[in-house]
């Protein structure tokens, strides 16, 4: 069996960075809580540290933003929002993300048995 | 332990900006302070105490060779080779002392220990694990019989690699 791990992380490629936009949909979150929480996906995780620079390049193009604040205990947290181009791109990838598993689906012969 | 937790995060912090000399610097810097924060908040959180429980939150974090990658993945850019370091000497036994900058004694004369099973280590790393020297010389710095795993022996070989500079 050919080892799973360039799948995944060909399958993660394109994709992390929507999930990472939906977890800070509804509220704003700071970086180790959006760390912890990819990492408790199994399918999803990646070693902690690559988040980082994820989570920068979503801020330089405008999806997130970001802004330090004080912690009620500890050091200050880097908390992380949704902008408006962001919450667009979201939408617009979970309009294509359906076509688009739909089709791999029908291929492949995942779809539900009719 | 404690004193010797500044010295790991540091070393692990330092060892990530060696291979960023490719970035901007202010992505560079970006990065730094997300891991920086990342650590200090994980060890308020978590209530760390022990090195190796600070050593567990670095090994989740990924090796800086790992890190920077991905950096540079997310910049576009492609990685340059880390001036004064490299990614044998962060993960394999098999670099030279020399190419090694001389810093801060480690806690590698205090813990040593062989992994089991090179091949489970090599699982556990892929690539980048450490690897046997035809002299079956690996030596860890990290008290292996008090961990399930040696997961952090890679970080530990360049403890004991850099050590013998100092």
């Amino acid at each position: 069996m050919a080892d799973a791990a360039p799948l995944s992380t060909s399958l993660r490629r394109g994709t992390l960075e929507f999930c990472v936009l939906a977890l800070v949909e509804r509220e704003d979150r700071y970086g180790t809580e959006l760390v912890r929480r990819l990492g408790d996906e199994p399918n999803l995780a990646a070693s902690e540290g690559t988040i980082y620079p994820l989570l920068s390049r979503l801020r330089r193009v405008g999806w997130l933003d970001s802004k330090w604040a004080e912690s009620p205990s500890g050091p200050p947290r880097r908390y992380y929002g949704l902008t408006p181009a962001g919450r667009a791109a979201l939408e617009h990838f979970r309009s294509e993300w359906v076509s688009f598993r739909q089709t791999v689906d029908r291929l492949v012969g995942t779809g539900e048995v009719a | 332990m404690k004193i010797k937790n500044t010295d790991v995060v540091a070393e692990y912090l330092h060892e990530v900006d060696l291979r960023l000399t490719g970035l901007p610097v202010l992505q560079r810097r970006e990065l730094l302070a997300d891991l920086a924060a990342h650590i200090a908040t994980e060890r308020t959180e978590r209530n760390i105490q022990s090195e190796g429980e600070l050593i567990e939150v670095l090994e989740r974090l990924g090796s800086p060779e790992v890190v920077a990658n991905a950096a540079y993945e997310e910049a576009g850019t492609r990685p340059r080779p880390a001036p004064g370091s490299s990614s044998s000497c962060w993960s394999s036994a098999a670099c030279s002392p020399s190419s090694r900058r001389a810093t801060t004694p480690s806690a590698a004369g205090r813990y040593r220990c062989r992994p089991s099973s090179p091949a489970a280590d090599q699982s556990i790393w892929g690539s980048g694990g450490p690897s046997t020297s035809s002299a079956s010389t690996i030596v860890y710095a990290y008290p292996c019989s008090a961990r399930k795993r040696c997961r952090w022996a890679a970080y530990s070989v360049s403890i004991v690699s850099r050590e013998t500079t100092v």
